[in-house]
């Protein structure tokens, strides 16, 4: 590939150390995200307590994985509850049990994935094992006093009616701590990552995955009701 | 938007922008005629002539009545302020890029001959020798400029509406012949107050004259209309205008048409824009409460008079020179309504016709009038949701306001609270108290920030010119520190400071002399009481700004120099200075231009070490511009003195042009941040933290207005609790961190350019540029790319 003038063409074969992150001027290597210590942390998000108070808003740990650093997570939620802002998690509980009970006392927003409940589709898309996922979020929905599950609508993965039939019925049959109707998001896929993926000079693997369709996804909430789930698309 | 509306509003589109010449040759002929005449009498008399004189017309859908000129969007020509440009730019005038106006070779000629007895007498010329040869040289350098007070005067005024309706034409003629009761003519003083009463009393005169023959052309075209129910529409314009000939107003219907004749004759006695109503909703809400109850009017009927109203405001325009075009582009007049805030008690002022104006600028999706809304902390959820409605069609309108901070600063200046609550916007950021204020609370000189700050790092020397005027500060390779830059930098903008009031006072001078205006100052208070016009010190309140442009340029070339050259050392002065004068060439400079862009802290995302840079840097500015007075000073009004302003409208797009390669890694010629925003591109936060940046300036002193422009693209606010989000992002912003105002851009990029390659099929798209909006299609390119590269936030 010839590189005109101003463009950045990385040769991805061969790995482009770190360092060079900090030398590139344009940006075009940069490392997103960055190391910070809590109390800096602390400071930039108690810069926007006007708004969180004014709309009941909060923070939200999201991911990558937030539980896969749970003691750093947990001293945050702790330290926002204590100058009153609250805090939610964005998570698909595929993390070691352990790191879930750390912050289950805590008073946290529980925003959790239920991509899919069959072992052999969930192994195959995701590496992980369906039974310690379920069994967190059974945790979860056992001591969690707010919580949505939040099902990631992928044609192809999860989207037949027997796919919504098993896990709507999951999500009915567990045992909850929260009062009234569980809360159930459906998330149509989309292709936000494509640029990422372009960016990252890696084939995009859901390329083909269509979006799911408006029909689709009505059905699927029309369904959420009928189960007596309070429901958003998006959400 | 009603059937009829939609046919008048396309007709205006279609109507190209002309010259009308009937003005400039009525002005000319009596200025002519009668040179022996005291200037304000010269002003009265030729005004009264052209209102009783000018080609009047009604056309078929109108409802409201009342033209500025001729045709509808034929701009008037002032030739007594400046006829320079126009003698340059007169035949080319049809082809210009960006507002075009036809004129056809006999108008043309005629401009020319009208031109020639003008020359040497116009308040331009005026202004220039009245300026010492030390400002004369600074204003030709840009590095301040004042062209657009010289060539088409003050304008950013309110009159005195509630007043008005009160009292009638009628009301206000009695009140100039009491005071002219009590002059005494053997008094010095009393002899010039003798001569403004006899012009107020010629300018009412000619005011009303005006109305009657509305009336008279209304009843005319009544006897031949065939079709019955425009024949009743005719009769009731004859009745509605005949009733405010001298009396109040008695409706809604003829206090609305009384307002839009004082909206059209002010710009017919002045060439200055930015002429606004004030808070008419306040004004018009009363008649409007007493017509629903009585049965006299409906919703619907009061909506259309109000979107026809609208619609008349466009319809106004002012030709400017091309290179004031550039400042503001799209040809905006900044017809300012007000609505909303709190009342005079402090109390939610919004009523029924806050609504009403709000929903019918909402439906007719035009430039005018520029609709600010007064934001208070006790608005009800229900008026913000109505606001956000029209945000979201996304025109930039309304604007906000905020009463937490304009009226404690307002407070602070020695207003009264009645008054202080009281204000409305004038033009588009800044405020004032509606008819009981100066001209132009905004819009004295320009200064351009950036210029004195490339001089600062010359030792004085403006680059671009080579010339020096305050020389001796030093060169950026000798300061042994970053504080001796920022003492440079505080030598070098408070010399502009003072040269920028230099060149005011000279201009005001001029204005004063040679251009007062009789019938305004008549509808500004105390001007009658006092017996002397606006630039006499006739206003209650006279306190002006100038705008400094680039504000954000500043104090991220300050962060990008402290960091790079002086607490790293990691660029050696000389290197830097060398990549700003070759504009960055070379693989090298460009590495350099990258690092100082996206390696130094920006303004606009919060980070306080660039934030307090801003604001010290601009603080040595405020505390200068702070000890400066106008021409009004101990002559009259409370006040008279200067406030620091950034409502720089389109200016940093020409500002811009005029300035090199500067050190936050913008390339030569590409414009300057706008208004008190973040540079374009750099706020990479999100809104929040543009917010938490903006509100470490001292809004309470920035009192000329801190303009922010956030775009939205519509998604963002498409659903409900997305409103939500808006309405408590903004409540924080105003409650909490004292914000003064911020306006909404909702498009999205893809439309931009996709408007940009195919104007005519975006004819009406609207844009916010700075503090107004224009049809994106009247600006010239680098405005519309600049509009594009700002960037597009989610929430």
């Amino acid at each position: 590939m010839q590189a005109h003038a101003g463009q950045v063409i990385p040769d991805r074969a061969k790995s482009v150390p770190l360092v060079l992150a900090g030398v590139c001027p344009s940006l075009a290597i940069r490392v997103a995200g960055k190391h910070i210590e809590i109390d800096d942390l602390m400071t930039q998000l108690v810069c926007d307590q006007p708004y969180f108070t004014k709309s009941g808003g909060g923070v939200t740990f999201s991911g990558g994985e937030p539980l896969n650093q749970p003691e750093f997570v947990a001293e945050c939620v702790t330290r926002l509850a204590d100058v009153g802002i609250s805090s939610a998690i964005e998570t698909c509980l595929a993390v070691e049990r352990k790191n879930v009970e750390l912050l289950l006392p805590l008073p946290v927003y529980w925003l959790v994935d239920v991509k899919h409940v069959d072992e052999e589709k969930f192994l195959q898309e995701t590496g992980g094992h369906v039974e310690d996922v379920l069994s967190n979020i059974a945790l979860v929905a056992r001591s969690a006093r707010s919580i949505t599950f939040r099902i990631p609508l992928i044609p192809g993965f999860n989207h037949s009616d027997e796919d919504r039939k098993r896990i709507f019925d999951f999500i009915a049959s567990l045992e909850r701590a929260e009062d009234g109707p569980p809360r159930v998001d459906i998330l149509p896929c989309h292709d936000l990552a494509a640029g990422k993926y372009m960016q990252l000079g890696r084939p995009n693997p859901f390329k083909a995955i269509p979006r799911p369709s408006d029909h689709l996804v009505n059905e699927w909430k029309s369904e959420a009701k009928r189960y007596g789930f309070t429901t958003d698309i998006g959400g | 938007m009603t059937g009829r509306l939609a046919k008048a509003k396309e007709r205006m589109l279609s109507t190209r922008p002309s010259i009308c010449i009937e003005r400039a040759r009525i002005y000319t002929q009596v200025y002519r005629d009668h040179a022996e005449l005291p200037v304000v009498k010269r002003r009265s008399m030729a005004l009264r002539r052209t209102l009783q004189e000018m080609t009047i017309y009604i056309e078929p859908d109108d409802i409201i009545v009342g033209n500025h000129s001729s045709r509808p969007k034929a701009a008037p020509i002032f030739p007594e302020y400046a006829v320079g440009w126009i003698i340059a730019e007169i035949d080319d005038i049809d082809k210009r890029e960006a507002e075009a106006y036809q004129a056809t070779p006999e108008i043309k000629a005629e401009l020319k001959e009208i031109c020639a007895f003008w020359k040497g007498k116009t308040l331009q010329e005026r202004c220039h020798a009245l300026m010492t040869p030390e400002m004369e040289e600074i204003h030709q350098t840009k590095i301040i400029k004042a062209e657009g007070n010289m060539t088409s005067g003050d304008g950013h005024v309110a009159a005195n509406l509630r007043r008005i309706l009160e009292l009638g034409i009628g009301g206000y003629g009695k009140l100039v012949e009491e005071a002219l009761a009590k002059v005494d003519c053997s008094v010095y003083e009393d002899l010039k107050k003798y001569h403004l009463y006899q012009a107020m009393l010629e300018s009412l005169a000619g005011f009303s004259s005006y109305i009657s023959r509305f009336v008279e052309l209304a009843t005319r075209m009544a006897e031949t209309e065939a079709d019955p129910g425009r024949k009743a529409e005719l009769e009731t314009i004859g009745a509605t205008c005949a009733a405010i000939v001298n009396d109040p107003p008695t409706t809604f219907r003829e206090a609305l048409q009384l307002c839009y004749f004082i909206q059209v004759v002010l710009q017919i006695e002045s060439n200055g824009h930015s002429m606004s109503f004030g808070r008419l909703d306040q004004y018009l809400g009363p008649f409007y409460d007493r017509d629903l109850v009585s049965g006299v009017i409906d919703r619907e009927t009061a909506k259309e008079l109000l979107s026809a109203t609208w619609l008349k405001l466009t319809t106004i325009k002012k030709v400017r020179s091309s290179s004031h075009t550039r400042s503001s582009a799209g040809g905006p007049l900044y017809q300012n309504v007000t609505i909303g805030g709190v009342d005079r008690e402090g109390h939610d002022a919004v009523n029924p016709m806050s609504y009403l104006i709000l929903e019918s600028v909402g439906d007719m999706k035009l430039t005018q009038p520029n609709l600010s809304v007064r934001y208070h902390k006790n608005m009800t959820s229900e008026f913000m949701a109505a606001v956000i409605a029209v945000i979201e069609k996304g025109f930039g309108m309304p604007a906000f306001n905020n009463d937490e901070v304009v009226i404690p600063g307002m407070l602070r200046l020695g207003v009264s609270l009645e008054d202080a609550r009281d204000y409305s916007a004038i033009g588009c950021v800044e405020v004032a108290v509606p008819g009981k204020w100066g001209y132009r609370t905004t819009g004295m000189s320009f200064l351009n920030f950036m210029r004195v700050f490339m001089a600062t790092l010359y030792d004085g020397r403006d680059p671009e010119t080579g010339k020096a005027f305050l020389p001796g500060t030093g060169r950026l390779e000798d300061f042994k520190s970053f504080d001796e830059l920022m003492q440079a930098w505080k030598r070098q903008v408070q010399f502009y400071a003072r040269a920028s009031v230099a060149i005011d006072v000279a201009v005001d001078t001029g204005l004063e002399e040679l251009v007062p205006d009789v019938l305004c100052s008549t509808f500004t208070d105390d001007c009658i009481g006092r017996g002397k016009h606006i630039k006499e010190g006739g206003a209650l309140y006279d306190w002006v700004s100038g705008l400094q442009v680039g504000i954000a340029n500043l104090g991220n070339s300050l962060a990008a120099i402290k960091k790079f050259v002086f607490d790293e050392k990691a660029v050696d002065p000389k290197a830097l200075l060398h990549a700003l004068e070759t504009d960055f060439a070379g693989p090298d400079g460009e590495a350099l231009r990258l690092r100082l862009l996206n390696s130094a802290p920006k303004f606009g995302n919060g980070n306080d070490e660039v934030d307090r840079l801003v604001v010290e840097a601009y603080g040595y500015f405020t505390e200068e511009i702070e000890k400066h007075h106008n021409t009004r000073y101990g002559r009259g009004p409370i006040g008279g003195g200067y406030y620091p302003g950034t409502s720089s409208i389109s200016a940093n797009v020409p500002a811009g042009s005029e300035v090199g390669a500067t050190p936050d890694g913008r390339h030569a010629r590409t414009p300057l941040a706008e208004g008190c925003s973040p540079s374009g591109g750099t706020d990479v936060l999100g809104p929040t933290a543009v917010f938490n940046s903006i509100a470490k300036l001292p809004a309470e002193r920035i009192f000329g207005g801190i303009l922010l422009n956030q775009k939205l693209s519509p998604s963002v606010i498409a659903k409900k609790e997305d409103k939500l989000k808006l309405e408590n992002l903004l409540r924080t912003f105003f409650d909490d961190l004292k914000g003064w105002h911020v306006q909404y851009n909702i498009v999205s990029r893809d439309t931009l350019i996709a408007a940009k390659k195919d104007p005519e099929r975006y004819r009406d798209l609207v844009v916010r540029v700075a503090g107004y909006s224009a049809y994106f299609r009247d600006l010239p390119q680098d405005t519309q790319d600049d509009i594009i590269a700002r960037t597009e936030h989610t929430l």
